[in-house]
């Protein structure tokens, strides 16, 4: 009941029980098992992931999966799994970075918007309307281009995507609880401004956040995909999972389908992961995430 | 009358809307003498509540103080900024709110809760000497120091109360203001959160003043009672004979309508509803009401008359037959 690993040892508990914890535990084994994917790299990959079984000057046809090559081989004789495994990395990177910088961006903005209101409030929100009018990959692929390839600058340019996201369903938390008796009993008791949304109305809005964050990865990686479709995140032959899917379109109508179907699948499930965290604790919080 | 800790000068409290101002509070004046239990009494829509919102200056918007003063142990709170008047809410005046199922912030432990303000007021240095004094806060209202630990949804809502006046008094204010503490509790609990109240008024020598739309508790407790209509002070004075000599008809149709324990008492409503504040009647706001109403009620707005007792009536047909 009490003391810091009682809490801990209770908020993992809390993670198995309550509407949606099959959800929530079927996301975070998917999203583990990339992490730990990602970490492991070295160790589970095969194959290097720009090695090539075949000398450069050598065009050679892609490989069907087989014993050597589970996931098949590139037409640059690199190996398929070896290449998911050491592009989980960078989508992961990428993923994270730009779910966590929307956040600190965000939540901020959207408790003090919401906390506060009045002109400040109004115009936020549509500077943040703004922004969530544009299409994500639209935005994202027109602030990448400009910032030029890098995984840290795709992170960036996803980021300015959900940030409105975040702010939106913060604001809208905030505008309720705001409301309630006991942010009036604290502001009662003479606590400041900082205090009262810092101590109550952040905690409250919590929840939120955590699914706000669950939301915002599983479309940032589809669309991380789409940038690395368009060569703005990794220079190939770096591995990254939407630049293969690009790489390998070309042999599609030869009947090469692995070397797209992979890389497709691995962002599919990854998605699905967080998706499944997202929801899960929706479903748990009773937090509606239309959007 | 000993020297007021608090005294009310002509204070409005307009709400303002598209149809125009809402005159909550309109000129109220009234002197609350330090170390008395002062209930102000009233009707949903008497101004009462605004009343104690406004001492707090936490008025929501668009409710904005109009006009008058309110002198708090020789400082006008109207004056103050907004940085000063936080330092005076919590350390020199508590206040207890009417629904404790929602007064306590749910995700946070009742100790944390009672231990900020030991921390934001500068009394505790860090979270353990806050958590030690919450847990003695807590024994202060009758609950187990143990209970720091506690989440509200543990608790009852008699306990929770006792929680929210725990964090209220816990800097021992001088003034404790509570808005219908017990409305949303049953009547034994009710009881023993106003015993609660009397001990710790004692105790810590405070001053009290309590809103109420129940009159039979403000008589049992009170040193005095000042009944609120339509955004007016109306009577006030002290309990026993504002209870058992009323001069204002509107007291007296309070006391009328209130039941009593054996059901002897035969009880008699007073008829009509309270005014729209934005439009309020001419003259006395009571008028259209008044059993004893006659022309000049509905012309001429009666004047509050201080009377000797200290006390304060404002109705033209009052001191009629004395």
């Amino acid at each position: 009941m009490t003391g810091r690993g009682g809490r801990l040892v209770g908020a993992l508990a809390g993670l198995a029980r309550g509407p949606g914890a099959g959800m929530r535990l079927a996301g975070l084994a998917i999203v583990a098992a990339f992490a730990t994917i990602a970490v492991l790299a070295p160790w589970i990959a095969p194959y290097g992931p720009e090695e090539t079984s075949v000398p450069a000057s050598l065009a050679v046809e892609p490989q069907p999966p087989s014993r050597e090559h589970p996931m098949g081989t590139t037409e640059l004789g690199f190996d398929v799994f070896s290449r998911i495994v050491w592009g989980s990395r960078v989508v992961l990177y990428v993923v994270a970075l730009s779910a966590l910088m929307a956040m600190a961006a965000g939540v901020p903005l959207g408790l003090v918007s919401g906390y506060y209101g009045g002109p400040l409030d109004r115009a936020l929100s549509m500077v943040m309307d703004s922004i969530y009018a544009f299409p994500g990959i639209v935005l994202a692929l027109a602030v990448a281009s400009v910032l030029g390839p890098s995984p840290e600058n795709a992170a960036i340019s996803l980021s300015v995507v959900y940030v409105p996201t975040f702010f939106r369903m913060v604001r809208g938390q905030v505008l309720e609880v705001r409301e309630s008796l006991y942010i009036e009993a604290a502001r009662a008791l003479g606590y400041p401004d900082r205090v009262v949304m810092l101590g109550h109305v952040l905690p409250n809005v919590a929840p939120t956040i955590l699914v706000v964050f669950g939301l915002a990865a599983t479309d940032a990686i589809l669309t991380e995909a789409g940038l690395a479709f368009f060569g703005l995140t990794v220079s190939y032959p770096q591995p990254d999972w939407g630049l293969d899917l690009r790489v390998g379109l070309r042999h599609v109508a030869d009947g090469v389908w692995w070397t797209t179907f992979f890389p497709g699948l691995a962002i599919t499930l990854l998605a699905l992961g967080f998706a499944l965290i997202g929801e899960g604790f929706g479903e748990r919080y009773a937090i509606r995430t239309e959007r | 009358m000993a020297e007021p800790i608090l005294s009310i000068e002509d204070l409005r409290v307009y709400y303002d809307t598209l149809l125009g101002p809402v005159r909550a509070v309109d000129g109220v004046t009234l002197e609350v003498p330090r170390g008395e239990w002062v209930s102000i009494v009233g009707e949903s829509g008497s101004g009462k509540s605004t009343l104690a919102y406004a001492i707090m200056r936490l008025i929501p918007p668009p409710g904005r103080i109009a006009g008058g003063r309110i002198v708090f142990e020789g400082t006008d709170l109207t004056s103050l900024s907004g940085e000063e008047m936080r330092r005076v809410r919590g350390r020199r005046i508590g206040m207890v709110f009417q629904d404790p199922m929602a007064s306590l912030d749910p995700v946070r432990r009742v100790g944390d809760q009672i231990g900020d303000v030991y921390l934001e007021h500068g009394v505790a240095s860090d979270r353990r000497e806050a958590r030690r004094l919450a847990g003695e806060a807590l024994e202060m209202v009758g609950l187990p120091a143990s209970w720091v630990d506690r989440y509200p949804h543990q608790l009852s809502g008699g306990q929770r109360q006792r929680v929210l006046i725990a964090a209220a008094v816990a800097l021992k204010p001088s003034l404790l203001i509570a808005d219908e503490p017990t409305t949303a509790l049953d009547v034994i609990v009710q009881d023993k959160i106003m015993d609660l109240i009397e001990d710790l008024k004692r105790e810590l020598r405070m001053t009290v003043v309590l809103i109420t739309h129940d009159i039979a508790l403000a008589a049992e407790r009170s040193t005095r009672i000042a009944v609120m209509y339509a955004g007016k002070l109306v009577e006030y004075g002290p309990v026993d004979a504002v209870v058992e000599d009323p001069l204002h008809p509107y007291t007296r149709g309070l006391i009328e309508s209130a039941p009593d324990l054996w059901g002897e008492k035969r009880l008699r409503g007073i008829p009509g509803y309270p005014p729209d504040l934005r439009r309020p009647p001419s003259g006395c706001r009571f008028h259209p009401r008044c059993p004893l109403a006659v022309e000049r009620c509905r012309s001429e707005e009666p004047r509050p008359l201080r009377l000797e007792g200290g006390r304060l009536v404002a109705c033209h047909r009052a001191l009629e037959g004395r």
